[in-house]
């Protein structure tokens, strides 16, 4: 219970904690936290037109499937092979209300939360940078797949994915 | 002895009139990029960013439940201040077209019709008349939050 407020509150700040553990040798706890609040590594990617960014501590790995490493349940294509990892997928089409979104075009992302993986499909990677984070107001308080937005260097905005929530969404 | 007034900034809607405190309206700029924010309500068109400020716009013809129209160069954004629970923050407002700014005397403004559920009238402040023509005075404040769209589609019955 307590550790659960501690990784809450830390992922919050846009961190998040490791735990090592072997047998008769302790447990480690690890905490990464972001240096500067305001400013985070972001990737920038986009997902049906729009562009999102992903806080890149968050980020595992970014690869585009091969046929083979589908991997399917009770017919759907919902889970991908990763080496030696079964990752299931994040369905942003449903979180962000897009239709026709053809996840087999897609590359992803590979998301780290905890200890569990997600891939998130987008259409492509754009670029990696420090981003401001900014608040989205309370008129969006609703939004719970948003962490805050971002305003580009060609003046766009681009909202910045809350990686918790899109865990918690998929469960 | 000066004649007690306030001004507002009247702006088009589906060729209708509608008008808000000039007192609440902090500046007016052309349509620009708005940046979508998916699954948040349908009036809420997204945020632009106004000198780099992250500023949510909404579409009063989306809202009052008039016909869509795809916005054109007389297209504008009414960048207001929203009182809310002590807390002023500015708000876009997408509008067909901005006409003028009119002083319109106290005594020249009707209050709103009456009706069952008063809460829902929030938003309309009263009724103006310049030249013959019917000014639908809003208070925006609470635009976002309460459902006028039911009393706008009542209140055209009666008229």
């Amino acid at each position: 219970m307590g550790l659960d407020v501690v990784k809450t509150q830390i992922a919050k700040m846009g961190g998040r904690i490791e735990i090592k553990n072997t047998k008769g040798q302790g447990c480690s706890f690890i905490m990464k936290m972001p240096i500067n609040m305001a400013i985070i590594k972001g990737t920038i990617v986009e997902i049906a037109g729009n562009q999102y960014i992903i806080p890149t501590l968050s980020i595992n790995t970014i690869f585009k499937p091969q046929q083979e490493q589908w991997v399917s349940v009770k017919g759907v294509k919902n889970m991908i092979k990763l080496r030696e990892n079964i990752i299931p997928l994040i369905n942003i089409d449903k979180i962000l209300g897009v239709e026709d979104f053809d996840k087999s075009k897609c590359v992803f992302v590979v998301l780290e939360s905890g200890q569990k993986l997600k891939a998130l499909p987008v259409t492509r990677i754009i670029e990696n940078r420090d981003i401001v984070v900014k608040s989205l107001g309370v008129d969006f308080d609703d939004i719970t797949y948003a962490f805050g937005a971002s305003i580009l260097g060609n003046g766009r905005i681009a909202i910045i994915f809350d990686v918790e929530n899109l865990f918690q969404k998929g469960e | 002895m000066e004649k007690k007034g306030s001004k507002f900034l009247v702006f088009e809607l589906c060729d209708e009139y509608y008008a808000v405190s000039a007192k609440s309206t902090r500046e007016i700029i052309r349509i620009m990029e708005i940046t979508e924010v998916p699954k948040a309500p349908p009036f809420i068109k997204g945020v632009i960013n106004l000198r780099g400020k992250i500023i949510p716009v909404i579409d009063l013809r989306i809202k009052f439940a008039l016909r869509e129209k795809p916005y054109d160069e007389k297209t504008c954004i009414i960048i207001i201040e929203i009182n809310e629970q002590e807390k002023i923050r500015p708000m876009g407002v997408i509008v067909d077209t901005v006409s003028e700014v009119v002083s319109i005397m106290d005594e020249e403004i009707a209050p709103p019709p009456e009706f069952n559920n008063q809460s829902q009238m929030d938003f309309l402040y009263g009724i103006g008349k310049i030249r013959d023509r019917i000014i639908w005075l809003l208070n925006l404040d609470k635009i976002v939050s309460c459902d006028e769209l039911i009393v706008i589609n009542e209140l055209k019955e009666d008229v």
